[in-house]
């Protein structure tokens, strides 16, 4: 009885191994070698990279830039899944790293839980490319985040452009994100840096901690204080949906609203007319540049920070407008 | 010696024959398998789900389910990096004994409280434990004020160092997190084979009414395996933030659900009145292994969901396979027997 029991376990298990194993040959249509089709092999270097969570659109974005870039510069591939959980996160990356990859590129569901894995590194010499989200203070290579502040501006010119012509006042309001959001907070700096430039004025600056429903709260009270609002900058799309929402509850269609993050409901509210733009970050050539960096570290080569004492550098952003939709 | 190898029942030991044949298999077919180091990585994994393991299998044993454990663990986590932030500087290596043992005592009075709740209020325990469930991990935002902690930023250097050992080091070539697990395992099966609180908890979960006839204190032995599971967990976050380097308050969501899968897999029946706290910890080492390697094998990760799920299953309808093979059993050596008496009976006309 026993026997039998564990025989149903041990066939779920080798039907496992041989559903994983069948998808890698198809993947890479290399069959040659039965031993361990996702281990280092031999010859040639790896990079291993561990994903936030493959559910994501963004991140199978973030991932098939990655990959590509990989297998285009001649490197071996491995991919972890975090699934979103930290445990998972800190062992698969460990374990990454004991299967012996060269670099590792990681985009850390928990932050706050990398210095293990910089440390597992760091004690193998594999050089820490960290893929957006945030470096929790630990000793990585470099960190690829999206080129918040440039980002920012982009969409001060836009509303701007918009603007043009325009009778009415030049007051302009930004929702912002909670304080500990450092790479958001950077979106209100650069706009409010070139809206400035431009002759308008930042009446306020509220918080709306990233929430869609926060943003709508303000933007009525914003109504209220400043009915004479010509636009709106919001850190990211969820605050400026609920805050074009609002504009569209109170019977206003006169003020500009841009938001950050090109969300699906960004561009629905743009389809609908009560945005008018989002910065859209672009995780595909994030992924590859996490790519390029690792490879300048392998061969030897230095980095070139846009902001050394943090060892940022920045990944282009792409401003989509409301025409762009359509 | 003998006698030891006499008490054991080879029978029950299904998920320790399963993992060995499972090494086997991964280190016959992939390369990753065999080095130390991944052996390694999984026994520190695996020992840190198996102390969580340990509280549960008494908790299932007595037919009960604590579903709070994972909010419980960040709370206890939130409170040990606060407290750490404010004693780690001030009062070194004090302070962090310190704020060890208030997150010990803390973690008691939780498990305590959720079998307050069980046994004097008469919640059952589904309930009662989804109620703390929330009322934990709001309590853990409520702490933390929704931030995370990195323990390497609270603590100075040398003091970190020590969080390391605890978290990744090694002793004799083991997990530290491994040698701690078989510390509390050998706690827990002692209290489990050789105590009161032992056989108490295995006869509620046999019949409730039946021990209340033979006069155990229901709500008492209640109240002490939800204790139990509080503590044991109490260290088993411990080890994790040591392990996570860190803290924050939304942390191990859906854990109590592996938790509880473990011990189901290790043989502790749902239905009460059995249980083994080895083959719960060889469950939770197999558990992890199978996870590191489909990860080895590079297997997609929508089909690691599915056979972590198949896995779960299989381990939730062992019960039912059981009754089933035995109900076929008891009829087969019925219609022998019956044939016995019949052919015996025809020899003799």
């Amino acid at each position: 009885m026993k026997v039998r029991k564990l025989l149903v376990l041990l066939l779920v298990i080798a039907l496992a191994f041989a559903v994983g194993g069948c998808g890698k040959t198809d993947d890479t249509g290399e069959s040659g070698s039965n031993d361990s089709e996702n281990t280092v092999s031999e010859d040639g270097m790896t990079i291993g990279f561990s994903v936030y969570d493959m559910q994501y659109e963004f991140f199978q974005s973030m991932e098939a830039g990655t990959k590509s870039q990989v297998e285009a510069m001649g490197y071996n591939y491995i991919l972890h899944d975090q699934k979103s959980d930290e445990t998972q996160m800190v062992s698969g990356a460990i374990n990454l790293i004991n299967q012996g990859v060269d670099a590792l590129i990681i985009s850390p569901c928990k932050p706050e839980s990398l210095s293990s894995i910089v440390d597992a590194a760091k004690a193998k010499n594999v050089p820490v490319i960290v893929d957006d989200i945030g470096g929790g203070g630990t000793d990585y290579d470099a960190i690829v985040i999206s080129d918040c502040f440039q980002g920012g501006q982009q969409a001060a010119d836009y509303t701007v452009e918009l603007l043009a012509g325009n009778e009415g006042s030049k007051k302009v309001a930004i929702i912002k994100c909670e304080p500990s959001a450092v790479y958001a907070i950077r979106r209100g700096e650069g706009y409010k840096e070139n809206i400035e430039k431009a002759g308008f004025t930042v009446v306020k600056e509220l918080s709306g901690h990233s929430k869609s429903e926060e943003g709508y709260t303000i933007m009525q009270d914003l109504l209220a204080s400043d009915p004479d609002l010509v636009a709106v900058f919001a850190e990211n799309d969820p605050m400026g949906v609920g805050a074009a929402n609002a504009l569209a509850d109170a019977g206003r269609d006169d003020i500009i609203i841009v938001g950050f993050n090109g969300d699906a409901e960004a561009i629905d509210a743009m389809k609908a007319g009560t945005m008018q733009g989002t910065v859209a970050q672009d995780p595909e050539s994030m992924g590859k540049l996490t790519v390029q960096l690792a490879d300048t570290l392998l061969t030897g080569g230095t980095l070139d920070y846009d902001d050394p004492t943090t060892r940022e550098i920045f990944a282009p952003v792409n401003l989509i407008k409301s025409g762009d939709v359509q | 010696m003998k006698k030891f190898f006499k008490k054991i029942n080879f029978r029950e030991l299904g998920i320790l024959y399963a993992l060995i044949i499972l090494w086997v298999l991964l280190f016959a077919t992939n390369r990753t398998f065999r080095d130390a180091d991944i052996y390694i990585s999984i026994l520190r994994e695996g020992s840190i789900l198996g102390i969580c393991g340990i509280g549960m299998t008494f908790c299932i044993a007595s037919r009960h389910f604590d579903q709070s454990i994972a909010s419980m663990m960040a709370l206890l986590a939130c409170v040990y990096t606060a407290l750490l932030t404010k004693l780690a500087p001030s009062a070194g290596g004090a302070g962090i004994f310190i704020s060890f043992l208030c997150v010990m005592a803390l973690s008691v009075v939780l498990g305590a409280f959720n079998g307050f709740l069980v046994a004097k209020l008469r919640i059952p325990a589904f309930i009662a434990t989804l109620g703390t469930l929330y009322v934990y991990r709001a309590l853990a935002y409520i702490v933390s004020g929704g931030d995370p902690v990195i323990i390497n930023q609270i603590v100075s250097k040398e003091q970190y160092g020590f969080f390391r050992t605890i978290g990744m080091g090694s002793f004799l070539g083991l997990p530290v997190s491994f040698w701690i697990m078989l510390i509390c395992a050998v706690t827990g099966t002692v209290i489990l084979r050789k105590t009161k609180l032992g056989r108490h908890t295995l006869a509620i979960g046999n019949s409730v009414s039946a021990s209340r006839i033979s006069g155990i204190n229901i709500d008492r032995t209640k109240i002490y395996i939800f204790t139990l599971v509080g503590a044991f967990v109490g260290v088993g976050t411990i080890l994790n933030a040591a392990f996570l380097g860190s803290s924050n308050p939304g942390m191990s969501a859906g854990y109590e659900f592996v938790v509880i899968s473990t011990v189901v897999l290790g043989g502790t029946a749902l239905s009460g009145g059995k249980g083994s706290i080895f083959t719960s910890i060889a469950a939770s080492i197999f558990l992890v292994t199978v996870t590191a390697g489909m990860n080895a094998f590079g297997m997609d990760s929508f089909a690691q969901r599915v056979v972590q799920g198949v896995i779960l299953l299989f381990a939730f309808s062992i019960n039912g396979i059981r009754a089933a093979m035995e109900n076929r059993r008891v009829k087969s050596e019925a219609t022998k027997h019956a044939k016995a008496t019949k052919a015996s009976a025809s020899d003799n006309g």
